[in-house]
């Protein structure tokens, strides 16, 4: 017998609860010997990696015009293909990427954004990674 | 005849990820969020999955309320303002938010952005040029 959740009717909390149980689940099926458990919920392999205070290469290479730094995005090439690389691990969850490496994975962008920065990262990229690998886009 | 254009940006996106996928910053309240978002001339705003939307501290169900069509159904989004800096050009416009926790895809749409840049294509050569409008 199959269970059948119309999606619709999922709220947020609904969503995260279901986050949860999975990832319960999949700590029981596969321990991670590099993740290091962080507060309650987040894990983190990126405990150890020095970050405080450094200076990121993408400061460096800010660009400037009239000798003014001008705002712009990384690129996040490493982000995205770590992504590419590791899409079907964390399928379902959220998390925080920087320098080509998974600071937190977790059940909300808010939680992997916060353990984020407790290890010293304030602009990580947060991504979503959908629970199966995403089909072709139709379009309209 | 002829025509040219100018554009200050050049993006080289990735041909693993489905669409045309380029990095992007939500900020708003001091808050900054920053993610991946796809970008879609067919999408009339900006839309973005609600976790983002709450990371920024946002109630969404709070801002303006938008149902939208879609090829075969529909779908709820609430609008709130906030600014979206992509490569170098920042633009300030009310995005939205999925009500459906389970909606995950990032768009940057027609009003709200690609109506406040110029913006140019070589899928051939995987390249995205980018200028804001008014330079």
């Amino acid at each position: 017998m199959r269970n059948i959740i119309d999606n619709s009717k999922l709220t947020s909390a609904d969503s995260m609860r279901r986050c949860r149980e999975s990832e319960g689940r999949r700590k029981r099926r596969a321990v991670h010997l590099s993740l290091v458990k962080l507060g309650s919920r987040v894990v983190s392999p990126a405990k150890n990696h020095v970050k405080s205070g450094r200076i990121s290469e993408r400061r460096l290479d800010a660009p400037q015009r009239d000798g003014r730094e001008v705002k712009t995005t990384s690129p996040r090439r490493l982000e995205q293909a770590w992504l590419a690389q590791h899409s079907a691990e964390y399928a379902g969850a959220w998390v925080a990427l920087d320098d080509g490496k998974l600071l937190a994975r977790g059940c909300s962008a808010r939680e992997v954004l916060d353990a984020a920065k407790l290890e010293g990262y304030y602009q990580p990229l947060i991504v979503h990674i959908p629970s199966e690998p995403p089909l072709p886009f139709g379009g309209w | 005849m002829e025509h040219f254009l100018r554009f200050s940006e050049r993006y080289a996106y990735d041909s693993r990820s489905e669409g045309i996928t380029i990095p992007a910053v939500l900020s708003t309240g001091g808050n900054k969020v920053q993610l991946l978002a796809k970008i879609d001339t067919g999408s009339s705003n900006c839309l973005f999955d609600r976790g983002y939307g709450e990371a920024l501290g946002l109630r969404i169900e709070e801002g303006v309320h938008q149902t939208y069509s879609t090829v075969n159904g529909r779908f709820e989004a609430y609008g709130h303002e906030l600014s979206i800096l992509v490569s170098g050009t920042e633009t300030t416009t009310t995005a939205y938010f999925y009500a459906d926790p389970t909606i995950g895809r990032n768009v940057l749409g027609r009003r709200g952005w690609l109506d406040r840049i110029r913006f140019g294509l070589v899928e051939y050569e995987q390249f995205v040029y980018l200028a804001d409008y008014n330079q």
